[in-house]
């Protein structure tokens, strides 16, 4: 295992700047008063960092201790109340930028855990919840069911191939340079597969119904309604 | 405190595969309500983790010991995440086990408040705080999926027990070990209290009310006493109360796709 390199200032800035963005521009499409376009752009640039060095418990959060951080936050909420129009013109330059973010916050979450020497099954537990944490915490704020959990194309997906793809690297024994670049390339591919083919994630399988149909067992409620085993079906979105 | 055992050489002797064990079972509970709800794979372990290593890992943040306990090793999350792929598959069969879940999760709810609690009281907290950690330890996985899965939390609801027997049982937990009985007696009556009030929650239907207020009954009393003869007033905020509670049934949810253009 190689050293970790440090890790770019200016990745955790963009990833912040670019999260602040996206989370005020879907406040301000949900008609949200200043305040709360600010909470949610702020919650959702720098919930996902929050919660890792929260996990991580390596002293204060970064994002206390430099003041840029929170003013890249602001800067987003700023862009999306009062440019909205306008940024949602430039919408697939934010959405190219937040696809290379899923693998930023990887990148970052993951070097900060090896840093405090944790083993690669938590590392990639903390990375995934780190690149998911700002999109979860603007759906449970705006009480809308997640985006993140519904079917729909790879998100969550994308940020655990990465935090693999980082974590088998540099386990086996790759420059973390190469490690890295695969991690950002894995969440790339993934994301974009899932967005130019149409690919969505799978939902739950059930395999209980098909072999007890194949041994012939009927068993008690066996009727889906009654049982209570429905989905909830999700409107196409 | 006086007369406190020494906590720091109290011992289980419930084996250590338990507490995986009480892991999995919620975890598995998490996994089917996200197949029922219609979440995608990421969802269903989303929801298995939260739900299974919720309570751990909020006792983990508030004591500060979280990197050393619950992702030093990585048991605790493969455990998760076999609970989540068994959800996966068998989402259908597990939600036809439901007596069977009830009484395994009675158990698991009173095998983590005594986890909690006992972690709190090895580091020299006070008992009231270990009840509320304990408290915290069991029904933390459960918040936490309601929270994420964005439905009013099953914890705060009217409706079946589900918070009272983690707070009953932490403090029976608390309160044999501070009186300096057998911590492992103390662990089984815990877990004991929390299965026979869980299952009697489920068999029995016991049930916690809403807020029922008590103003317009103790005026009424009053106003009696004072002039014998005048009729007790009724309560004319009843409906408003009723109305407050958002009538919240299982499975349904708001309309997914508000506000969205």
């Amino acid at each position: 295992m190689t050293t970790a390199l440090a890790m770019p200032g200016y990745l955790d800035a963009t990833a912040i700047l670019i999260g602040a963005l996206t989370g005020g521009l879907y406040a301000t499409r949900k008609g949200l008063d200043p305040t709360g376009v600010l909470l949610v752009a702020f919650s959702t640039g720098v919930g996902g960092g929050l919660i890792r060095d929260v996990l991580l418990q390596s002293g204060i959060p970064v994002l206390l201790l430099n003041p840029l951080f929170q003013l890249y936050a602001a800067l987003g909420a700023v862009i999306a109340f009062f440019f909205g129009r306008f940024a949602v013109k430039l919408t697939p330059a934010y959405e190219a930028l937040d696809t290379f973010m899923i693998g930023g916050w990887v990148l970052l979450a993951v070097t900060k855990a090896e840093q405090i020497g944790l083993g690669p099954i938590p590392m990639i537990f903390v990375a995934t919840i780190a690149a998911v944490g700002g999109g979860l915490i603007r759906d449970i704020l705006c009480h809308d069911p997640p985006e993140l959990m519904r079917p729909g194309l790879f998100y969550g997906i994308a940020a655990f191939g990465a935090a693999t793809t980082y974590t088998t690297l540099d386990f086996a024994g790759a420059p973390t340079i190469v490690a890295q670049i695969a991690a950002l390339a894995a969440a790339v591919i993934l994301r974009v597969t899932s967005i130019h083919y149409g690919i969505t994630s799978p939902t739950p399988y059930d395999v209980s119904e098909v072999i007890l149909r194949k041994l012939g067992i009927g068993i008690r409620g066996s009727d889906p309604e009654q049982a209570g085993t429905e989905k909830t079906k999700w409107p196409a979105s | 405190m006086a007369g406190s055992p020494d906590l720091s050489e109290l011992a289980f002797t419930l084996p250590a595969w338990t507490t995986y064990a009480a892991v999995a079972i919620s975890g598995l509970a998490g996994a089917t309500y996200a197949a029922k709800r219609g979440f995608d794979v990421v969802g269903v372990f989303s929801l298995a983790f939260a739900t299974g290593l919720g309570g751990l890992t909020l006792t983990g943040v508030l004591l500060g010991n979280l990197t050393t306990t619950l992702l030093s090793s990585p048991w605790f999350l493969l455990v998760a995440l076999g609970s989540a792929i068994i959800g996966f598959f068998f989402a259908g069969l597990i939600s036809r086990f439901g007596p069977i879940m009830v009484v395994l999760d009675g158990l698991a709810m009173g095998f983590l408040c005594t986890v909690g609690a006992q972690e709190a009281l090895q580091i020299g907290l006070a008992p009231t705080s270990a009840v509320f950690i304990g408290t915290l330890t069991a029904v933390g996985g459960l918040l936490l999926r309601d929270v994420l899965a964005g439905d009013a939390p099953q914890l705060v609801r009217p409706g079946a027990f589900i918070a009272m027997p983690a707070v009953i049982s932490s403090t029976v937990f608390v309160v044999m070990v501070t009186s300096a009985l057998d911590s492992n007696a103390a662990q089984l009556v815990a877990m004991a209290t929390a299965l026979f009030l869980r299952a009697g929650a489920y068999w029995f239907g016991w049930q916690t009310g809403s807020a029922s207020d008590l103003s317009a009954r103790a005026w009424s009393f009053w106003s009696r006493k004072q002039e014998p003869g005048i009729a007790p007033v009724p309560d004319e905020f009843a409906e408003y109360y009723t109305d407050m509670i958002p009538k919240i049934t299982e499975g349904e949810h708001p309309d997914p796709g508000q506000g969205k253009p």
